[in-house]
């Protein structure tokens, strides 16, 4: 090792880490300043005094320079857009300015990026915009209404920082939804499908539901022609077909089913997934419930073909794992208050046995969580293929298993 | 941080080649200056690329970048015996830069080579005596300033900065500003001269004196080689040698012995110092840097024959050198009011045999191993000294009754006193006529100084027209202008008529302080004759009677707008003196040369004079500034806050939609003041409900009902709004700390 060193001509990582340190720019300009200084005085030279002068100079500026840079700015942030677990987001920045300023850095704390944002602006007129783009990778409410301002204008020799109070600025992230591309339907307790079935297509043996704005890609067929002329505006027939399966959704909010850290546990998986799927079943037609008990009982009827359920992700986004229920408890009385439901989804740990004991006409998606990989993710945690037990039909998830092939 | 950017590539490249520029500069002059700028630049920029484009784990440069290192430091050695310390450090710092350059990956190395470069820079500052350094000075800091900019801004902007030009310029300009202020303001402390003595290009030996002085050794007794001399002097009159007693000598010749003075000619070839100029050139014959400004004596002459001037002191004492050093009097002599003067001597151009040094001289470190000294205590070295000879000395300078004087001791010679045979009555007379109403010599020859000063003039012309010869009576009676032979010569002979013992100085007179460099610079017009005079048993008194020289000082002072002047004004008057040149391209590039050189000299000198002028005001100033903008924060929104008081109190409404309008703006201006600002559509109930959080005694029903009944019900009833001017004082009593307090920890929560 000491040999690989001398070879590679290395100082040991602790060591340049220690002189970074210790040694800074400046220090480094104090100790050439100090060194001037003394043989201009050893020996009388102006030249040298004219150097430590110079030296001086530039560690004034470095030391006022950057306080002056900071005086009179204020900075507002804002949104573009929802901003969803996994998926980018945009944040734009306000900085007005009393005068014209050079090479600010800002250093924004933002938690549901699980970092920090920097941005630098060589040059910053009155009023200037920034756009920034971030990766969102954790769901919730947050708060923002501080940031800091730093600036080492102009020799980079000396940095200053300034906390800076900006507008409290509410910031919303949803939960991840990802698209998934089908969901089970509902088995019998003796056939041997595992439910691994088509969803009918619209139309056909449908009733008739309701009537909704037109949207590209709608079938002319479709269109209620009276309905459009009183409404002066398309308007297409939605059905409801009889035989579609309802969905209910149950998560279990306990604490003891929280296991592993910040975006990568089984609970937010289980609101990813959860979200997920309501998605899925409403833009396919089917109508969906969830159910969740945190303290306080909550359950949500999703119509079929609702569009906006930004409601409902406003409520998983805020959602915390504080329940006292557990998984089997919650889809036993969730069964009994929706009994139009037929597709009945729980999330448990592997290690969990408690199961429901359901009717044989429903049909129990259940969601099992490998804890193990999402406490040890460096773990090789190898997952089993799903499979059906009677009603019952088995996911495995672990910390890797991707979302959108979780069904196929 | 890998190093990627070709802006500071570019840039850093431009730091080197100034750097570069400068110490060969110092070392080697102008040409070699813009060659060597040129080639550092290109060299650095393409090994920059190089190892820019080449992977650090495997770089191929890094056994170049060693084998460089390596050739440095086998190197060093050699150099340091060669060529001394200095120049082997700065040639061990540019092989260290080169093989640094090779490895310069990142931006750490990168600032290590600033600091190199930067050290560079310092070496060549130490060993540079002209003002031109200035220039890479400037050329250095705009390249530093702009390469420091990119090199923080580069790395964070993804190398894709857009830093404003303007911007650079103003950035580099502030740098050199500030720079100059601190350099005029910063005080010149005396210098330490620890360690090393300076440098010399040349090494003097002579084995005849080396054997004289050997066998000199062993018989030398306690007493100082120039003392003994002198009194061997004194004894040869006394035993009735060739020079009379008498004061009223004959016109004879003095003994061949004697060393006859032939004006500067002999001193220094003042027609032409240079070799490649014209009529006469100006040239630095050498520098000298010292504390104070100083007259170094390089002869003595004790004889007038009524043209010429003769030394009796021929004989010489040799003494060798322990290591270079020899010291010529013993310690013990300081007085309360004396100061011992450490100088260094830079000699530019060829000078005759003898070591210029300032009286009276305690230790001299000369690069030779013997040297001379004779009867009157001057000090000669074994061959003639050449350009690049260096040497220091230390000197006592003796300070009485606000004058300088050279030397204490005194054996009185009668040459000290003798007058020409034909001496013009009309000296006596008028040297009679200053002096009478004077009762001490001392007083006498301070007002014969002092009176030459003031009613005779400078002529430079003399000096070409009158050499080796001194037409006294005409000029203290007639042309009444002349040069400092001139000058002294009368001033002694004056001195004799009136008894007082005297004798002419030849020397340099190291007055004429560069503002550039701090060096004195010694110009050929700077060969200088003057008087001692021995008074009233105390020593022998430096008078300077030539009004055109200012004698040298005794104060400790640092480089002061006056002398700035002074020096611009000498070279003025030297450029004058000089007269016309012939019209070719390197006068005319000398004469800008030396017109841009005296701009900035004298913007200098103008900067200090308004800086020692109005000091006090500016730091006051700067104290003001710096208090209120320390205080700005504190004040101002406490200034706010009574304004918002007063401004609330001034209002008269008319109505209660008008009065309760305009304590909700004064509510709003003291929670802006403390930091809140009140979103847009916020409603009262909201606003009260903030208060509330913020822990303000209010009653927000009452008055979010008064405020929706003034403001949205038809009916227009006058209202008592208490309540609100309640709020309002609750808010001002808080004041503004405590209410910034409470918005912070609401905010917070």
């Amino acid at each position: 090792m000491k040999e690989q060193r001398l070879l590679s001509n290395k100082l040991p990582p602790e060591t340049i880490a220690w002189l970074q340190r210790r040694f800074s720019l400046h220090l480094i300009i104090w100790l050439l300043c100090l060194g001037c200084f003394f043989v201009a005085w050893n020996r009388g030279l102006a030249l040298l005094y004219g150097l430590t002068s110079l030296c001086l100079s530039l560690l004034l500026i470095s030391q006022l320079m950057p306080r002056l840079q900071l005086r009179g700015i204020g900075i507002e942030r804002s949104m573009v857009g929802d901003l969803t677990a996994g998926n980018d987001g945009e944040l734009v920045y306000r900085i007005s300015t009393e005068g014209r300023r050079y090479h600010l850095e800002i250093t924004d704390q933002l938690p549901f990026t699980g970092g920090e944002q920097k941005l630098f602006i060589t040059q910053c007129d009155k009023t200037t915009s920034l756009h920034t783009t971030f990766y969102c990778n954790r769901r919730g409410r947050f708060l923002l209404d501080q940031l800091t301002l730093s600036s080492s204008y102009p020799f980079g020799i000396v940095r200053h920082s300034r906390q800076l109070t900006t507008d409290t600025l509410e910031v919303l992230v949803l939960p991840q939804i990802v698209n998934l591309n089908r969901i089970p339907l509902p088995v019998i307790a003796d056939a041997n499908s595992d439910g691994d079935l088509n969803i009918p297509q619209q139309g056909g043996q449908d009733e008739f539901a309701a009537v909704r704005e037109y949207t590209q890609g709608d079938s002319l067929r479709h269109v209620h022609w009276r309905a459009s002329a009183r409404q002066q505006q398309l308007v297409v027939k939605e059905y409801e077909r009889s035989d579609r399966p309802v969905l209910l959704v149950t998560l279990d909010c306990r604490p003891a089913f929280n296991q592993g850290e910040g975006s990568r546990s089984t609970f937010e998986y289980a609101i990813s997934i959860a979200a997920s799927m309501i998605h899925y079943a409403s833009r396919e037609g089917m109508q969906s419930m969830l159910v969740v008990e945190n303290g306080d009982w909550h359950d949500t009827v999703i119509p079929a073909y609702t569009s906006d359920l930004y409601d409902l992700y406003a409520f998983l986004a805020t959602l915390e794992s504080n329940g006292s229920q557990s998984c089997s408890d919650l889809i036993e009385q969730a069964a009994i208050r929706f009994p139009q439901a037929n597709l009945i989804t729980g999330f448990r740990l592997q290690n969990d046995s408690q199961l429901p004991v359901l009717p044989p006409y429903l049909t129990h998606i259940d969601i099992e969580m490998d804890a193990e990989s999402f406490l040890f993710p460096l773990r090789n945690n190898p997952t089993s293929d799903h499979h059906r037990e009677g009603n019952r039909l088995i996911y495995p998830v672990n910390a890797l298993t991707p979302l959108q092939e979780l069904f196929q | 941080m890998k190093l990627t950017s070709v802006k500071v590539v570019y840039w850093y490249s431009l730091v080197s080649g100034v750097a570069t520029g400068a110490v060969l500069f110092a070392y080697l002059g102008i040409m070699a200056a813009l060659l060597g700028s040129i080639v550092a630049v290109g060299v650095t920029h393409l090994i920059l690329v190089l190892v820019g484009r080449s992977e650090e784990e495997n770089s191929p440069y890094l056994k170049i970048s060693e084998q460089i290192a390596a050739t440095g430091i086998i190197l060093f050695l050699p150099l340091i015996i060669l060529y001394g310390p200095l120049l082997a450090l700065l040639i061990f710092i540019g092989f260290a830069h080169l093989a640094l350059l090779f490895q310069t990956h990142d931006y750490r190395r990168l600032y290590i080579g600033l600091a190199v470069g930067f050290t560079a820079l310092i070496t060549g500052a130490v060993e540079s005596k002209s003002g031109l350094y200035l220039i890479f000075f400037l050329a250095y800091a705009v390249t530093i300033s702009i390469t420091l900019g990119y090199a923080y801004i580069e790395p964070l902007s993804n190398n894709r900065s857009r830093w404003n030009p303007l911007d650079q310029l103003r950035a580099a300009s502030l740098l050199i500003g500030l720079a100059i202020v601190i350099y005029l303001a910063v005080p010149r402390f005396p210098a330490g001269f620890l360690g090393a003595t300076p440098g010399s290009d040349h090494f003097y030996e002579n084995q005849e004196w080396e054997l004289e002085a050997e066998q000199s050794h062993g018989k030398e007794d306690a007493k100082n080689p120039a003392e003994s001399l002198l009194q061997d002097l004194a004894d040869k009159f006394d035993t009735g040698g060739s020079q009379g007693k008498s004061e009223q000598s004959s016109n004879n010749r003095p003994s061949d012995s004697s060393f006859r003075y032939r004006g500067f000619e002999h001193e220094l070839d003042i027609e032409n110092p240079d070799e490649h100029g014209d009529r006469f050139s100006n040239a630095i014959i050498a520098h000298v840097r010292a504390d104070r400004p100083l007259y170094l004596r390089a002869r003595i002459f004790d004889r007038f024959d009524g043209l010429r001037w003769y030394s009796s002191a021929q004989r010489l004492d040799k003494l060798q050198l322990d290591r270079g050093e020899v010291k010529l009097k013993p310690s013990g002599l300081e007085q309360s009011d004396s100061v011992t003067e450490h100088y260094e001597v830079f000699v530019e151009r060829d000078l005759g045999n003898y070591i210029p040094a300032a009286a009276v001289p305690l230790k001299l470190n000369f690069p030779s191993t013997v040297i001379a000294v004779d009867a009157f205590g001057q000090l000669h070295a074994p061959g003639a000294l050449k350009s690049g000879t260096a040497y220091a000395a230390e000197s006592l300078r003796i300070r009485h009754k606000g004058r300088t004087f050279a030397e204490t001791d005194y054996v009185d010679l009668p040459n000290f006193r003798q007058l020409p045979a034909d001496t013009d009555p009309r000296i006596k007379q008028l040297a009679n006529q200053v002096a009478e109403p004077y009762d001490t010599q001392f007083a006498k020859a301070i007002a014969l100084e002092q009176h030459l000063r003031s009613h005779y003039d400078y002529d430079f012309e003399s000096i070409f027209k009158s050499q080796q010869h001194t037409p006294l009576s005409q000029f203290l009676f007639e042309t009444k202008q002349g040069h400092c032979e001139y000058f002294a010569s009368a001033l002694a002979i004056m001195l004799r008529t009136q008894g007082i013992p005297s004798r002419l100085v030849t020397g340099f007179s190291a007055t004429n302080q560069n503002p550039m460099t701090g060096y004195y610079d010694i110009h050929a017009l700077d060969g200088h004759a003057w008087v001692e005079a021995y008074v009233d048993d105390i020593g022998w008194l430096e008078l300077e009677p030539t009004a055109y020289y200012d004698g040298p000082a005794m104060d400790n002072e640092t480089l002061s707008a006056e002398q700035i002047d002074s020096y611009i004004e000498r070279q003025l008057r030297m450029q004058e003196a000089m007269g016309e040149s012939e019209l070719t391209l390197e006068a005319v590039l000398s004469a800008v040369w030396q017109e841009a050189y005296l701009l900035v000299t004298w913007t200098a000198a103008y900067l200090k004079l308004i800086f020692l002028n109005t000091w006090p005001w500016l730091t006051g100033i700067g104290a003001m500034l710096l208090g209120l903008w320390i205080l700005w924060p504190h004040l101002v929104p406490r200034w706010r806050t009574i304004q918002i008081k007063r401004r609330l109190n001034a209002i008269h409404s008319e109505t209660s939609a008008e009065a309760i309008s305009c304590y909700l703006q004064a509510i709003d201006d003291l929670l802006w003041n403390a930091g809140y600002r009140r979103p847009v559509g916020l409603t009262i109930e909201q606003l009260l409900d903030r208060l509330d959080e913020m822990e303000i005694p209010l009653q927000p029903e009452k008055l979010s009902r008064q405020f929706n009944h003034i403001n949205y019900s038809d009916k227009n009833v006058d209202q008592n709004l208490s309540n609100y001017a309640q709020l309002f004082d609750a808010l001002y009593a808080l004041g503004y700390s405590e209410l910034k307090k409470r918005v912070h920890y609401t905010r917070a929560c």
